[in-house]
């Protein structure tokens, strides 16, 4: 009886108080996706939730034309915030976006200005 | 097919082989509760790892002799121990350290294992393996275990196991903390890398012609190649509650690690089970009471019983969904619902399981494609649900308790979103073989047939390969003949 009241009681009472504590947090966040279109940098709920995003982007061509319908891709949700890629550029030397799950949310929002979009003059 | 000349000459090759291990002198080693009890495998197997009824029911009470007018598992130690404090200490407790004790000889035992296959002519495992028939894989691994008790409710059991690459898994690794408190076996805590969720009142490999009685399909994989989990296939790390009530009723609670693709996080521990399962006739399941004994003691694997067992999984794995550059996570939560009904007369065994399975993510999206600029554009997921069912049957007959004929079935169905579903049927048929009590030989076949193929691609998943090519239209197909050999000491 001593040997019930000091070892095995406690001991069970911890495995059903981590038992209920840890279903309580165990659950992982897993998401839903929303059923509007998405706007990057918008709230989100889910652990590194990926949605179906389709971005609007100059052609890679930089012809001045939009890819027609768009290019299929996809936004993660991170720290709550959706991360989608960016538009590619067609400022000369710089880049768009290049958005892999791994991203931490940092990327550019577009154009940061960098570049010249005219010829350079040169002075003979 | 006509099987040709050398299909023949290699069949032959075969069947020398088996004759082979007939003809080996006695290999005169035994594993380790052999060694604990100084008793032979059969007391606990008929062809192993197959379980006698006697054999489930020590694997049920912990890997503990069934109790017998009041005698302890420690009773039918013969093995040398080391006292780890003395008798007294549990009066002085808590003052002092509860004792206990373990073996003077380190309880090891191995057990080496492997197979060849003639990779039938024109079948797809010809194509996949490129050969008909190879050397390569008579050993595929060796595995190491340890196990054995440490008091009469404490017990232990370990598996480590090394394959031909290199390697190294530590496959089992639990402590059995039996009779908590209470009658006899009704509360038990196994706690450690389990050697298998208690999905059924049955031993995992208590099958003498699948590796595995619950068959040994991932129904994530039949839409994902990343997926890896296959439903009762143990080697979880978890908790799991069990126990015995009546000697006829059993039920098991457990809450084990979830599952993840490599290159990804392991998610929070979601995965929790619930089974319960009782049996009518032949030995009890704690082999205590009335059905204590064998009714033929020259054939103990001798009964006439049913047994009827029912669970549900819920579980989460992280899959990597293939739209990136790297491996991109999506988590797939899934239930299944199953049951298994296990029959015997005699030396006659029958099986009948089904499992369903539903998944909430479990595709792989579209790949990732390149951006002109610089890096990629991740794919789109593809967040659909998916049901597979999956039935399996297994009927032998223990003709003698060292040949062991019989056939196994196993059905597998995968629902498609937007599209015919998939199905596949394997029969396999066999001979267990025991020419010696610590060798093992099962020849067996597997043929197949499946319609459509799941989107995964392939019938990897469920261990299939045959791979129909016209969309509707059944494929039957004979893939292989295997030899699989195993030697325990």
């Amino acid at each position: 009886m001593k040997r019930v009241l000091t070892y095995v009681v406690p001991a069970a009472a911890a495995v059903i108080v981590v038992t209920i504590a840890a279903l309580e947090g165990a659950c992982n966040n897993v998401g839903t996706c929303p059923t509007t279109d998405i706007t990057a940098g918008d709230k989100c709920s889910g652990d590194n939730l990926q949605c179906p995003y389709t971005l609007q982007t100059p052609s890679p061509a930089c012809d001045g034309t939009m890819v027609e319908g768009g290019i299929a891709t996809s936004c993660i949700c991170t720290d709550e915030t959706w991360v989608c890629p960016d538009p590619i550029s067609c400022d000369t030397g710089d880049g768009g976006g290049d958005e892999t799950a791994t991203d931490d949310g940092a990327a550019d929002a577009g154009d940061d200005g960098a570049g010249d979009t005219g010829a350079d003059a040169t002075i003979d | 097919m006509r099987p040709n000349r050398g299909f023949q000459l290699l069949f032959a090759a075969l069947v020398g082989v088996a004759t082979y291990f007939l003809l080996l002198p006695e290999a005169g080693a035994v594993p380790s509760f052999s060694r604990k009890y100084q008793t032979s495998c059969q007391t606990c197997h008929t062809v192993y790892p197959a379980l006698n009824p006697f054999g489930e029911a020590f694997r049920r009470d912990g890997y503990r002799f069934p109790s017998k007018d009041g005698s302890l598992d420690s009773d039918y130690e013969k093995a040398a121990a080391v006292e780890l404090g003395q008798e007294q200490y549990k009066k002085l407790f808590p003052a002092a350290v509860w004792p206990d004790k373990i073996l003077q000889a380190m309880p090891l035992s191995m057990w080496l294992n492997g197979s060849v296959a003639v990779n039938i002519p024109g079948s797809e495992a010809q194509a996949a393996a490129g050969n008909t028939f190879t050397w390569g894989g008579i050993e595929g691994e060796m595995h190491f275990f340890g196990a054995g008790a440490f008091n009469d409710n404490l017990t232990y059991m370990s598996q480590l196991t090394i394959d031909t690459e290199g390697g190294v898994d530590i496959e089992t690794a639990y402590l059995l903390w039996n009779d908590i408190v209470g009658p006899a076996h009704l509360f038990n805590l196994w706690v450690g890398r389990l050697f298998a969720p208690q999905l059924t009142s049955y031993g995992l490999h208590s099958s003498y012609l699948g590796d595995t009685l619950m068959p040994g399909v991932s129904a994530g994989a039949l839409y994902n190649p990343a997926a890896t989990f296959v439903l009762g296939q143990g080697h979880n790390d978890g908790i799991e509650l069990n126990g015995i009530a009546g000697h006829r009723f059993n039920y098991s609670l457990g809450w084990l690690a979830s599952s993840n693709s490599s290159g990804l996080s392991m998610p929070n521990a979601e995965d929790v089970y619930a089974h319960v399962g009782f049996k009518i006739g032949g030995m009890s399941l704690d082999g205590e009471g009335a059905g204590a004994s064998p009714k033929n003691a020259e054939k103990p694997w001798e009964e006439t019983s049913i047994g009827l067992d029912v669970f549900g999984y819920h579980g989460i794995t992280r899959l990597d969904n293939g739209t990136g550059a790297t491996p991109t996570q999506q988590d797939d939560r899934f239930d299944a619902l199953g049951g298994m009904i296990h029959a015997q007369v005699a030396g006659l065994v029958a099986v009948a399981g089904l499992q369903v399975e539903h998944h909430n993510r479990p595709y792989a999206g579209s790949p990732a494609t390149p951006n002109p600029t610089g890096g990629v554009f991740n794919g789109v997921p593809n967040l659909a649900s998916a049901t597979a069912i999956v039935q399996y049957d297994e009927l032998e007959y223990i003709i003698w308790p060292w040949f062991v004929p019989g056939v196994r079935a196993e059905y597998t169905h995968a629902d498609v979103d937007g599209g015919p579903s998939a199905q596949l049927f394997r029969i396999i048929p066999g001979i267990a073989l025991l020419p010696r009590p610590n060798i093992r030989v099962i020849l067996s076949g597997d043929i197949e047939w499946a319609r459509n193929l799941p989107p995964a691609g392939g019938w990897d998943g469920a261990g299939g390969m045959v791979a129909p090519t016209t969309a509707g239209q059944g494929l039957l197909q004979a893939e292989q003949i295997t030899a699989t050999v195993g030697v325990g000491f």
